[in-house]
């Protein structure tokens, strides 16, 4: 035994160091396909209705019926200037951009300012405050549907631009304010300080410093929201249900019959609806994957 | 440009004391150097200073003015943080002008001062760049470039050091007293690098748990620490301590510390001799005690046996780590001693430099 242990010795090292790394490759090789297996199959999930939905789009009708599932044999791009024409598509999707700019752009100024003040200041009944905001995101919207609807009734702005304006402020305030402030208390004191220090008001602190750094935060909160309330369809239903009024998902629910639908159009609507939360990812993607607060501290 | 006086002042966040009755008076055109562990209160005593925390008790000025309740843009101050503290998304002259703009300073002179303070600190090529672009040292040096672009009265100095490397830290020391001596404005300066403040400060203001321990001269920190804290805080290697007594023996008054029996020098015979029979703490500086042979001329040597327990090479000496008795002590002796772990090695205190504390109150005797 000791003499085979001699003379194998200077070729030990060789051998010792080969089966690991094989048993690692394959071990490597598992865990791949276990990591990316589940990765590819729910991109799979996401992009084919995605897919389907815009081979729809640019089918005949009759294609529709015959050919539910490939491509489309002949493309009728006509069905985006049929659905953008008629149908009231672009008042639709008209209102659906004011809601949506409004909306957001409150929520991001009034949910900041009260993030901020929650993070950085120290007030009697700052927590109450808190766990007040936080617990408002434990309570359905439904739950609350018929006593919001007596209110907004009574204050006159049942089937209005404000109420529904309000309505979307007050429901995602919770969500806002919690990020806000969570987002607030990560960012280094001594900027703030030190912006202090420099001569700087409370507002200037806020608008100049604070603000600009939490673009990262601002910026997919404003995609999180933008993205509900563009989609959002039952506050929409209940509270802006006249016509020139009506944001796009409402309007395109609206196109369905009950004999017949245009189904390619439809989806045509459909797409149409799907561009504005694609470009708005992109542009802000990199906010929510970059930030700018790099360099800031030490590091 | 202005003196700084502390008045009594406390602070206390909740239970915890911070600061506990602090008073000193800081000079014009002075390097005060606030040093003492982590929790000392000397952070919590610049950002008092800044107006960043709101006083307790007692009253600070800066010069003859009370600023108790002066908010910070108020005060005529400048600080540079640990974190440097500047704004991600301004570029390097924006952070620098961001102060002078908001007071209302014409454009041409915060182009003026901006520029000549980038000139100062050698960062005029970096004005255009934000400060993720930058290397921690280059940020080091925006942050100070923010502070004297304002030509302030005092200069506050946060731990600026702590985030650079070795190196860069010893270069950056030299320029921060360079830019004292050029600027001739009060500098006030936060560390818990003893070096640091042994090599920039005018004065040093050590703290412990809230309280001034003592506050002088760097060398007179050294050669005559107030307390046993400032004694093994002061110097590295920190000091060595020894339970002693002091006893008489053949008309000689020596201090027994059980292992070891040194005499005590004669001009240090008057202090001590109040304390024979008495138990103290006999402190002698790593640099104090001698490797034999190679004892330095003239001084007052004290024989002492050891036990080598590790040796450190640093080159230039070697760090020994001994035990007399079971007691461990460090001393830093010449590097052609050939002492090996295990071996006995025979030392000599240099007795000159002996210290001793009394054992109740740790305050030194000599």
């Amino acid at each position: 035994m000791s003499s085979e242990a001699s003379r194998y010795a200077g070729l030990a090292p060789v051998a010792v160091a080969a089966v690991p790394r094989r048993r690692w490759n394959l071990w490597h090789r598992v865990n791949r396909v276990a990591v990316y297996g589940p990765l590819i199959f729910l991109t799979v999930l996401a992009v084919v209705p995605v897919i389907w939905m815009l081979f729809s789009s640019l089918k005949s009708l009759s294609e529709f019926y015959t050919n539910p599932w490939l491509w489309p044999r002949a493309w009728h791009w006509e069905n985006y200037t049929r659905v953008w024409m008629g149908a009231s598509f672009g008042l639709y999707f008209t209102n659906s951009m004011i809601m949506v700019t409004s909306s957001v752009s409150g929520m991001i100024i009034i949910g900041s300012l009260a993030g901020y003040a929650l993070a950085r200041y120290q007030f009697v009944g700052r927590d109450s405050v808190l766990y007040y905001f936080i617990s408002g995101q434990i309570i359905p919207g439904q739950v609350v549907l018929i006593p919001l609807f007596i209110i907004v009734r009574f204050l006159g702005l049942l089937n209005t631009r404000q109420g529904l304006f309000l309505i979307y402020l007050a429901a995602a305030m919770p969500f806002v304010v919690f990020m806000m402030q969570g987002y607030f208390k990560s960012i280094s004191r001594e900027i703030e300080e030190a912006a202090r220090m420099d001569g700087a008001s409370e507002l200037r602190i806020f608008w100049q410093i604070m603000f600009p750094l939490a673009r990262p935060g601002i910026g997919s909160l404003a995609v999180f929201q933008s993205l509900w309330i563009w989609n959002e369809f039952l506050f929409a239903l209940v509270f802006a249900n006249k016509p020139h009024l009506r944001t796009l998902p409402i309007g395109i629910v609206s196109t369905i019959g009950q004999y017949f639908t245009d189904y390619p159009a439809y989806f045509a609507g459909l797409s149409v609806a799907m561009l504005p939360s694609i470009i708005l990812y992109l542009i802000t993607a990199k906010y929510m994957l970059r930030s700018t607060i790099t360099g800031a501290v030490k590091g | 440009m202005a003196s700084v006086t502390y008045e009594h002042v406390s602070k206390r966040f909740g239970d915890v004391v911070a600061v506990n009755d602090l008073s000193i008076q800081v000079a014009d055109k002075e390097f005060l150097v606030f040093v003492g562990p982590s929790g000392c209160g000397k952070t919590t005593s610049l950002r008092l200073l800044a107006g960043l925390e709101e006083l307790s008790e007692g009253n600070i000025y800066i010069g003859d003015r009370l600023v108790n309740d002066v908010a910070p843009k108020d005060r005529d101050i400048a600080m540079v943080f640990q974190s440097y503290a500047l704004y991600p998304h301004m570029s390097v002259y924006d952070n620098m002008a961001f102060g002078l703009k908001l007071r209302k300073t014409p454009k041409a002179e915060i182009d003026r001062r901006v520029k000549e303070s980038a000139g100062i600190l050698g960062i005029e090529s970096l004005l255009d760049r934000k400060p993720k672009q930058l290397s921690g040292g280059q940020r080091q040096r925006v942050a100070v470039g923010r502070a004297i672009v304002r030509h302030p009265a005092v200069f506050l100095f946060d731990e600026p050091l702590s985030n650079l490397d070795a190196k860069l830290r010893v270069q950056t020391r030299a320029e921060l007293s360079k830019l004292h001596k050029r600027l001739g404005t009060t500098f006030i300066y936060v560390t818990h690098d003893q070096v640091e403040a042994m090599t920039m400060a005018t004065r040093i203001a050590v703290m412990n748990n809230g309280l001034l321990q003592q506050v002088d001269t760097p060398q007179i920190l050294y050669d005559k620490p107030g307390n046993l804290f400032v004694a093994g805080f002061i110097g590295s290697p920190s000091m060595n301590f020894f339970d002693a007594t002091i006893v008489e023996s053949d008309g000689k008054l020596l201090v027994d510390g059980g292992s070891f029996r040194v005499e005590v020098p004669d001009k240090k015979k008057g202090t001590l001799l109040p304390h024979k029979g008495k138990e103290v703490v006999f402190g002698i500086r790593p640099e104090d005690i001698h490797a034999k042979p190679y004892v330095p001329p003239g001084i007052l040597e004290a024989d002492v046996q050891a036990k080598v327990d590790v040796t450190e090479l640093m080159g230039n000496e070697i760090f020994v780590y001994a035990l007399t008795g079971n007691k461990s002590f460090i001393a830093r002796v010449d590097p052609r001693c050939r002492a090996r772990a295990g071996e006995q090695i025979e030392l000599a205190f240099n007795m000159d430099n002996m210290h001793a504390f009394d054992q109740k109150t740790e305050i030194a005797i000599v």
